[in-house]
């Protein structure tokens, strides 16, 4: 074959590669898939017999390229052949198995998807340098080969060309088997670890130290925040609305051992009233009083300061209801549920501790922390 | 030395690629298990859809539940009844609204009614959703097997001991436990029918020995809940 046909056969084999890596490419663009938009399964259907046509191009060139490598011995040359033709392997049969997307396989699709993507990550910057390199050199004079010893231009400084057959061969087994080995493997607890967690979300039991929970009217109440403040506050629900929220998602823990999951709470961080109401310097701790004359509970200030401290005023995204302690209750995310006074109207900042209610008629730990 | 340094590295390498495939591909138990999973998940997807479970101990019915399902807006009804002792049943009837549960109790003739964050109308939970009980299963599989049988995907799973309950019963203390799947073979592939056998260890504050229990998944797309009747508008709220 004469050198004219391998450099038409190198331009169709780049054009080829080009127009797959442009139609792949397009799904990385942001906002790239509304583009397409109806024509999805068409420019999918586009890049698979781009595809297609690559392959046969690779196969049918299988015995010219031999022939050409008989004669180039230079390692570079089948260093380079080697590797395109692990990349042809690599997309093809990936591209065929995400062509064919089998419903029994899912897991071993996205590994496959992630292939065929590392590959074309893999290949844009080496072909890049492989056309920087090849413009280099065509500006550069050419050296005459006959300077050149034979055994220099044959066998490379590192490798020779059998090495680099021997490497990519072993490393296109070596992938094979440990996949292969693999899928002969039982169930890793590695992989049900990675699964999602369909926990019970679990549901809140009512306790109340009282026969008749607090009723809620947004007219008279009020939430007070005096004590050892420099700005005491007297705030209408409306006002606490006002006020820096936060949401976040948490799991609630009670000490008696029930709990719900993934409760999606909104509220005021504890850090913005401490901000609006400039505790006095030294204040130690924070005494809360709830409506139904009965209950309190009482923080050091570096517990409320602790992150995601609210008061809270949504649970799930809805108003707390009476028995959740409507309208505002505290939240602390790393403490047990006695914690978490409900139907709050007062805040306190002192430096007297107090026991709070549980602590003092059951001795339940003042800290209440569950991690 | 350094050839023999040059071939360390050529396998090394090989010793890696190994590694990172071995690693990072899945495993046929695991393809299977994630099959089983979207198949389970695939009942939920449906728009409409009837399910009967029975729970049985010594191959004696204790717990029947039929339910029908709509789920855009979501609306299902179901009949629960649970035997008390030889004669004795108790038994109710739950209409789930989208915002609102009604039960209804054909021994009293009682409606009641409660809002979803209610206590008791939490309880009723898993009768609203039976297709999470065999989702959390997920997680408890020791070992896999899929085949095909009748035209369906036959799954025999065995489970590692687990906790958690179900209508009333509570599942601890467990020996072994077994589940097996059946479920479409064409696309969507999802759960026609369930089994789960759960062995209690032997001990003498348990109450059962043995737990079989059965769903049948039917009227894909055409399952229509029974309508609340007007009766159902003077139903008392149920207290805490």
């Amino acid at each position: 074959m004469k050198r004219k046909q391998y450099v038409y056969l190198h331009w169709f084999h780049a054009v080829l590669v080009f127009l797959l890596l442009i139609t792949g490419m397009i799904w990385f663009l942001p906002g790239s898939k509304a583009y397409i938009g109806v024509w999805k399964s068409q420019w999918i259907l586009f890049h698979s017999i781009l595809g297609i046509l690559y392959l046969f191009c690779v196969l049918f060139s299988i015995p010219l390229v031999y022939r050409f490598a008989k004669t180039h011995t230079r390692w570079q040359k089948t260093f380079h052949i080697c590797l395109q033709w692990c990349l042809c392997l690599g997309w093809t049969t990936s591209g065929i198995f995400l062509w064919i997307n089998p419903p029994l396989y899912l897991g071993l699709r996205s590994n496959i998807l992630f292939i065929h993507d590392v590959l074309t990550w893999f290949a844009i910057p080496w072909i890049s340098g492989h056309i920087i390199l090849w413009v280099i050199k065509r500006k550069r004079p050419r050296r005459k080969t006959s300077a050149i010893p034979v055994e220099s231009r044959d066998r490379g400084p590192l490798l020779t060309r059998r090495e680099v057959v021997f490497i990519f061969l072993g490393g296109v087994v070596s992938i094979f088997f440990g996949g292969l080995l693999r899928w002969f493997q039982p169930v890793s607890t590695r992989f049900l670890g990675s699964l999602d967690h369909f926990q019970k979300k679990g549901y809140f039991r009512i306790y109340s130290v009282v026969s008749q929970n607090p009723v809620f009217n947004p007219a008279t109440w009020h939430l007070t925040i005096d004590g050892k403040i420099e700005n005491p506050q007297s705030l209408t629900m409306e006002e606490i609305m006002k006020l820096p929220k936060q949401t976040f998602t948490s799991d609630f823990h009670c000490v008696t051992g029930w709990s719900v999951y993934g409760v999606e709470w909104t509220g005021v961080p504890l850090s913005a009233i401490i901000d609006l109401v400039k505790p006095s310097e030294g204040v130690q701790f924070v005494k809360l009083y709830s409506s139904d004359r009965f209950y309190t509970e009482c923080y050091r200030m570096d517990q409320i300061k602790e992150k995601n401290v609210i008061l809270a005023y949504h649970l799930d995204g809805k108003p707390l209801n009476e028995n959740q302690g409507a309208p505002l209750r505290i939240y602390h995310p790393k403490m047990y549920g006695y914690k978490s006074i409900k139907w709050l109207e007062r805040i306190e900042f002192t430096n007297e501790y107090h026991l709070g209610y549980w602590e003092e008629k059951e001795g339940y730990d003042p800290n209440g922390y569950h991690v | 030395m350094a050839t023999m340094f040059k071939r360390l590295i050529i396998f090394l390498l090989f010793g890696f690629l190994f590694t990172v495939a071995y690693r990072y591909f899945p495993s046929k138990s695991e393809q299977d298990i994630l099959l089983l999973k979207s198949a389970i998940q695939a009942v939920d997807d449906t728009a409409s859809y009837s399910t009967s479970q029975v729970l049985e101990s010594d191959n004696i019915p204790f717990t029947w539940v039929d339910s029908r399902f709509v789920q855009d807006p979501f609306q299902m009804d179901a009949n629960v009844k649970v035997k008390l002792n030889e004669d004795t049943y108790f038994r109710f009837h739950a209409f789930f609204q989208p915002d609102i549960l009604y039960i209804y109790s054909p021994d009293s003739k009682e409606w009641n009614k409660a809002d979803y964050t209610q206590p008791a109308a939490l309880q009723l939970q898993p009768i609203r959703s039976p297709i999470d009980f065999w989702l959390r299963r997920i997680k408890d599989v020791r070992s896999i097997e899929k085949s095909i049988d009748n035209q369906h995907f036959h799954f025999k799973v065995n489970l590692s001991p687990f906790n958690d309950d179900l209508y009333g019963v509570v599942f601890q203390n467990l020996d072994h436990a077994e589940m097996e799947v059946w479920t479409t073979t064409t696309l969507p592939i999802r759960v026609e029918r369930a089994e789960l056998h759960v062995h209690f260890t032997p001990q003498i504050t348990n109450y059962y020995s043995d737990i079989l229990y059965r769903m049948e998944v039917s009227s894909m797309n055409t399952s229509q809940p029974e309508p609340l009747p007007q009766e159902a508008e003077h139903a008392q709220k149920l207290k805490n």
